[in-house]
């Protein structure tokens, strides 16, 4: 066959498909509600058929852009919130879909908040949509709100940003000591595999200084809340789980004194010592830098840095012990030690009645704590 | 204009042929397979089921040897009498075309989930399969070249979205390695043995090169890499999800690109990078397997070219191809062909080899 | 073969007069056509008997020449004069046949090149490739005097292949000149220079230069067979070469390479190419072409390795995307938005607020009226280009985006797209890009990233099937050829190229010794 024809045929193939087609999933941005945050909260009436109230929050893109030079004034919100009560958060996207002008768009979900009472009664099937949406960012964080969902999603942000990417923002570029961000899909994965139990950051709006604060740990046993550790607890678990804290640490010394470090790096290892899981030895090694003593000490000596670097441990293993004797307390595995143990026997290690085994096992602290700078800098 | 088609090919294009079509066939979905059998050591499947294909290949490659310039379909008339080997060759062509229909399927699908999910399927897997035919239709010399042409920037934008995936991997859930027994080994060895049945296309191609050792050796070359992909990727899907985790997910690879999350990237997901970087890859390989079929089915008719055969071969695939209803019937129907083509692909060429050897039949060295 | 292929051997007469009236008549008594008789000496003294003779016999040569065509000057200079002058010594010669060779002694005629024909018809060709003619009495050849007169425009940089550093020379219309610039550079005698005439009416001048010690003998001998397959009635221009020898037809891929560069002619056929160069064309036509090509420049080569690599790996991102930014900007702002940061595709949402098209049309638009303009800009007066560049761009963008009629995501996506088409050192090469341009915004609109995705398949595909002279076209990436690969798209250093690529296949290689002095180990 001549090329000519072959062009023709191949013409004649493609033409009528292209013809024929309806652009199906062409849809322009400015016809997209793009939502970034969705809330998952209880009905206020729990005995309702339709047990959630879904809220999500959509910028309104006629607000998005700064004002032209000269314009002055500002712009007007920049988001509307929708809600509505429905049995899954399924029905409650499809719902909120019908009421708004253009296509709910899951593309660009940054977070999913969770109202802490309803989290104590289970979430698994709740966060079912986040994996089976495929649109779906799987790195949108998930956090636990205090207040519910709903209230903390119509609050404004001091800063000229949309209050949803404003707490991405601070959990992205933090991520460390008081702001762990945990994506859905480690949540998720950690329902999935036996005897993990995953952690949420608590999102709080602090309505004096009008600002949203990321105020401690929710520790989960299973895909149900089990409890609430602090700021201060938070810190440490993520010196034990192998995150940065760069939040620094305030060691106390003796005589009311203060040493105040920075650029805390941690590392840690558990170590399983029996099959049965019902002892480990975790040794954490910590690296820190000095940033202020609150007493005036410019130069420190050798035996001074040794000191301080001594009380500095004893100070951080007093404190890790006491927050995974919290977390034991709570049954909640989630420094995952029941994973060291099946990494290191294998088959030889059940995954049975894990959390109550692990609420009684005796975990045994190392700590070695080394100061990298000691000396007085600009 | 008068420049005729040219069929050799340099030993190095094996390298790029085999791999490509080995990469492009199945790439995402294998981890669901690996940690079926292996648990926590699922990455150890691959590389359990390449050993068995060492033997195969050396088998392929000592039949060529056997009989210079002939390809498989062609060794067979001459091993085991004419009738029996059409019958026995389009049996297996027949099975091969039907078995890449299916897997094309399941990437078409992938395609309408992650990326088109209003627009039907069979726009476009047609536009898909046209490019395809276009290109086997113009032979093993454009399909070498397509191929060589986006094999290493798609290689390396692979690796690299694979090692963008470590910083993710929790390494406890890769413990411990050795947590299986010789039984399961074997047992994953086979199951992940259906990754290596685009070597079928040896039987095709070793007859366009006039040095065999070399060929060999690139064949091995593509085979080893091939091998370090499926390991890695194994690794990162099971240190990231975990082996219960990943059974949540229908294509894991993917969705372990999916969790790749760095701060200022121009792209807010990564994972559709790694589809469409692979989506090239799988249009080589398919032209290339479409080709090869076309050669084959043109080898056992003579009277037929494989252009013609390219054209002939349309419809029955695009048939077979929009048969399924869903991802669930694709997957039940592949799994029959991933257990039976272990005898279909492997054995065949294995079989002929031991028949020649056992015949003397051919130019013994 | 011109005239002579229309048939006829007409001989040449002794009557200088008979045969100018014959060549007269074969061009239908052209006006254009100059005719000049040299008397006789005594006709010069108006003998009146020789008057009354039969006009022939009174005339001792006739000159022909067409206006405009010819040095005028010259044939004064070098013709007429010593024709005159000689006419008293030719009165002694009268009534006998006078030898050809009378006339063309070279203390009579000083013209440089000269033929001689023994028919009409090669005489006649003569005179329409610009020579002058001479036909003397009692003579049955014809003289043909080499003496281009016509109007030659200066050498200047091509307009549309400027460099920063390097050579200004581009050709000209004169093939002789191009000839001689190309002569220039390589001074060696293995330089082939071949010339064939192309074009049963406009006898085009077409030469091919090749190194004889380096080219594939299999490419000259093809370009030279495709050449001479070639029946047409003109040759207009080197591009009307370029399409009836290119390997396929039906590409919108040029599969050979055309420039006005001298220099990039010359670096050619230095590494094996052949180079095609066309009377009353400036384009010189380069085999055989790869794709890898069409983005590079011998002004990559003034530069050391980091510069020149640098402009190499900019021009190959400008490349790219003059193709693939509008189709991408569609894909990724309509169907697969999930990709864009979130703030991008506010950003975007919100400009594109108020337009009334969908995208793929306000996308159209943009580009057709971008194309428009740079049509337009090609013809317009220089001195009104400027300003109406700033306000059909300027002010009419602005507009259009004030009232909405397009938005500002879609202007700074189809300006960029025009801008990096002109990234390449190859106008036409640009113009090819922006089909491929239409085919990636259709494939964009229609399936999104999946569309690109496929289109650029097909295309990748498509090149696959292509070869110019044997040579695969994307060659050195396929087949992998990794010596040739180190200078793609990086710029290989000047002082590690001691061989030619192997993509031309050449006959000789080695084209570089050892470079380091005592002084630089």
């Amino acid at each position: 066959m001549s090329k000519i024809k072959q062009l023709l045929l191949l013409s004649f193939m493609i033409l009528p498909v292209f013809l024929l087609s309806g652009c199906w999933d062409v849809e322009g941005l400015e016809n997209r509600e793009l939502y970034t945050a969705i809330a998952i909260d209880g009905a206020e009436d729990a005995a309702l058929e339709d047990r959630l109230r879904v809220t999500v929050q959509i910028p309104l893109i006629k607000n998005i852009l700064p004002p032209a030079a000269g314009a002055g004034e500002s712009q007007g919100p920049k988001f509307y919130t929708i809600s509505v009560n429905a049995k899954s958060v399924g029905e409650a996207l499809n719902m909120i879909n019908d009421q708004v002008s253009g296509v709910l768009d899951n593309g660009h979900v940054k977070l999913v908040l969770l109202q802490e009472d309803y989290a104590r009664g289970g979430v698994a099937q709740e966060l079912d949509f986040v994996t089976r949406i495929p649109q779906l960012p799987k790195h949108a964080n998930l956090l636990i709100t205090r207040q519910t969902g709903e209230y903390i999603l119509n609050q404004t942000s001091p800063k000229d940003l949309l209050p949803s990417l404003d707490i991405y923002q601070q959990l992205q570029l933090k991520n460390s000591g008081r702001s762990l961000a945990v994506a859905a899909w480690e949540f998720v994965k950690k329902l999935d595999e036996p005897g993990q139990d995953p952690y949420i950051p608590v999102l709080e709006y602090n309505e004096d200084n009008k600002t949203f604060e990321l105020n401690g740990l929710a520790a989960f046993r299973h895909d149900k809340l089990a409890g609430i550790l602090d700021t201060n607890q938070t810190r440490f678990i993520s010196m034990l789980d192998h995150r940065r804290n760069d939040s620094g640490l305030e060691i106390p010394l003796p005589g009311g004194r203060e040493a105040v470090f920075r650029v805390v790096k941690a590392s840690s290892r558990i170590i399983p010592q029996n099959r049965q899981g019902s002892n480990f030895l975790i040794t954490l090694k910590v690296h820190a830098s000095i940033s202020e003593f609150n007493f005036a000490r410019p130069k420190l000596t050798k035996k001074e840095m040794e000191r301080l670097q001594e009380q500095a441990a004893r100070f951080v293993k007093e404190e890790c012990q006491q927050v995974l004797s919290s977390i034991q307390a709570l049954h909640a595995d989630v420094l995952l030690l029941g994973l060291s143990c099946h990494a290191k026997y294998g088959k030889d290690f059940s995954y049975v009645d894990w959390r109550e085994k692990y609420g009684r096992a005796d975990i045994d602290l190392e700590v070695d704590f080394t100061i990298d700078r000691g000396e007085a800098y600009f | 204009m008068t420049f005729p088609e040219k069929t050799s090919l340099r030993p190095s294009m094996y390298l790029v042929l085999i791999f490509t079509a080995i990469i492009g066939y199945d790439m995402l979905s294998n981890p669901l397979v690996s940690v079926k059998a292996l648990g926590n050591s699922g990455y150890f499947a691959p590389l359990a089921a390449a050993v068995p294909v060492i033997a195969i290949i050396i088998a392929m490659f000592a039949l060529q040897k056997r009989f210079p310039g002939k390809s498989g379909v062609q060794c067979a008339s001459l091993i085991i009498g004419h009738v029996p080997a059409v019958i026995i060759n389009l049996l297996l062509i027949i099975f091969w075309r039907v078995f890449a229909a299916l897997s094309a399927r399941d990437i078409m699908t992938l395609v309408s989930t992650q990326m088109l999910l209003k627009t039907p399927l069979w726009f476009f897997s047609t536009i898909g399969y046209l490019g395809i035919m276009y290109l086997a239709y113009h032979g093993i010399e454009s399909i070498s070249r397509f191929v060589a042409f986006t094999f290493i920037p798609a290689t390396i934008i692979i690796i690299i979205v694979f090692c963008a995936a470590f910083p993710y991997i929790d390494i406890r859930q890769l413990l411990p390695v050795l947590d299986f027994s010789i039984t399961d080994l074997i047992k994953g060895a086979f199951s992940m043995s259906y990754l290596y049945f685009p070597l079928i296309l040896l039987f095709l191609i070793t007859p366009y090169t006039k040095k065999l050792p070399s060929a060999r050796r690139f064949t091995m070359a593509a085979l080893a890499l091939s091998v370090l992909v499926f390991l890695i990727q194994n690794i990162c899907a099971i240190g990231i999800f975990g082996t219960s985790g990943l059974n949540r997910y229908t294509w894991p690879t993917l969705e372990f690109a999916h969790v790749i999350n760095i701060r200022y990237i121009a792209l807010e997901q990564i994972g559709v990078v790694l589809l469409t970087v692979w989506l090239v890859l799988t249009f080589g390989a398919a032209a290339f397997n479409y080709w090869g079929t076309a050669l084959a089915l043109s080898q056992l008719f003579p009277k037929i070219s494989y252009k013609m055969a390219v054209l002939i071969l349309a419809l029955p695939t695009g048939l077979v191809l929009l048969l399924p209803q869903n991802i669930i019937d694709t997957r039940f129907y592949l799994l029959i062909f991933e257990r039976w083509g272990v005898l279909a692909f492997f054995g065949h060429p294995l079989i002929l080899w031991l028949i020649a050897v056992i015949r003397r039949q051919g130019k013994e060295s | 073969m011109g005239f002579r292929s229309r048939g006829g051997m007409t001989p040449i007469g002794p009557d200088p007069v008979g045969n100018a009236a014959n060549v007269a008549k074969a061009l239908g008594r052209a006006t254009d056509l100059v005719i000049r008789k040299i008397p006789r000496d005594d006709c010069v003294k108006g003998d009146a008997a020789a008057d009354a003779r039969d006009g022939s016999s009174s005339v001792r040569a006739v000159v022909l020449f067409l206006e405009g065509l010819a040095d005028e000057e010259a044939i004064r200079r070098h013709i007429i004069t010593p024709l005159l002058a000689d006419a008293a010594t030719a009165a002694a010669a009268a009534g006998t046949a006078t030898a050809i060779a009378h006339f063309s002694a070279a203390n009579e005629l000083s013209a440089l090149k000269s033929s001689t024909h023994e028919t009409l018809e090669p005489l006649i060709d003569a005179l329409l490739e610009g020579q002058v003619l001479l036909f003397a009495d009692g003579c049955h050849t014809g003289l043909a005097f080499v003496m281009p007169g016509w109007s030659l425009r200066p050498l200047s940089e091509p307009p549309s292949e400027k460099a920063i550093r390097g050579p200004r020379e581009g050709f000209t219309e004169t093939l002789r000149e191009n000839i001689a610039m190309v002569r220039r550079w390589v001074r060696d005698p293995e330089l082939r220079v071949t010339k064939m005439q192309i074009g049963t009416r406009t006898h085009t001048d077409v030469a091919i230069m090749y190194l004889g010690d380096v080219a594939n003998p299999d490419i000259v001998a093809e370009v030279r067979k495709r050449l001479a397959a070639i029946k047409i009635d003109a040759i207009l221009e080197a591009g009307y070469l370029e399409q009836l020898i290119t390997d396929s037809r039906t590409t919108l891929f040029p599969l050979t390479q055309a420039t006005e560069r001298s220099d990039k002619v010359t670096s050619a056929i230095l590494e094996g190419r052949v180079a095609i160069i066309v009377d009353k064309s400036a384009s010189a036509i380069i085999v055989p072409t790869t794709v890898n090509e069409l983005y590079q420049s011998p002004e990559d080569y003034y530069y050391d390795f980091w510069l020149g690599t640098l402009l190499r790996v900019i021009r190959l991102i400008g490349n790219n995307l003059a193709i693939a930014l509008p189709g991408l900007y569609i894909a990724l702002a309509a169907v697969n938005s999930e990709l864009l940061p979130t703030q991008l595709a506010l950003n975007i949402a919100a400009s594109r607020l108020g337009v009334p098209f969908p995208i793929l049309l306000e996308v159209l638009l943009v580009e057709l009226t971008i194309e428009i303009f740079r049509e337009a800009g090609l013809r317009l007066p220089s001195t009104v280009a400027q300003t109406l560049g700033v306000v059909a761009g300027v002010v009419l963008g602005f507009a259009a985006v004030q009232i909405s009629i397009v938005s500002n995501a879609t202007l700074i996506v189809s300006v960029t797209t025009a801008v990096a088409s002109f990234s390449g050192p190859n106008f036409q090469v640009g113009i090819s890009w922006r089909w491929l341009k239409y085919f990636m915004i259709l494939g964009g609109a229609f399936m999104g990233l999946f569309g690109i995705v496929a289109v650029g398949c097909f295309i990748v595909a498509h090149m696959a099937t292509l070869q110019s002279f044997g040579v695969s076209y994307l060659a050195p990436w396929a087949p992998l050829q990794p010596d040739a690969l180190v200078d793609a798209p990086l710029r290989q250093p000047l002082w590690l190229k001691f061989r030619r690529h192997s993509t031309w296949r050449t006959k000789n290689r080695r084209r570089m010794g050892d470079t380091r002095g005592e002084d630089n180990p």
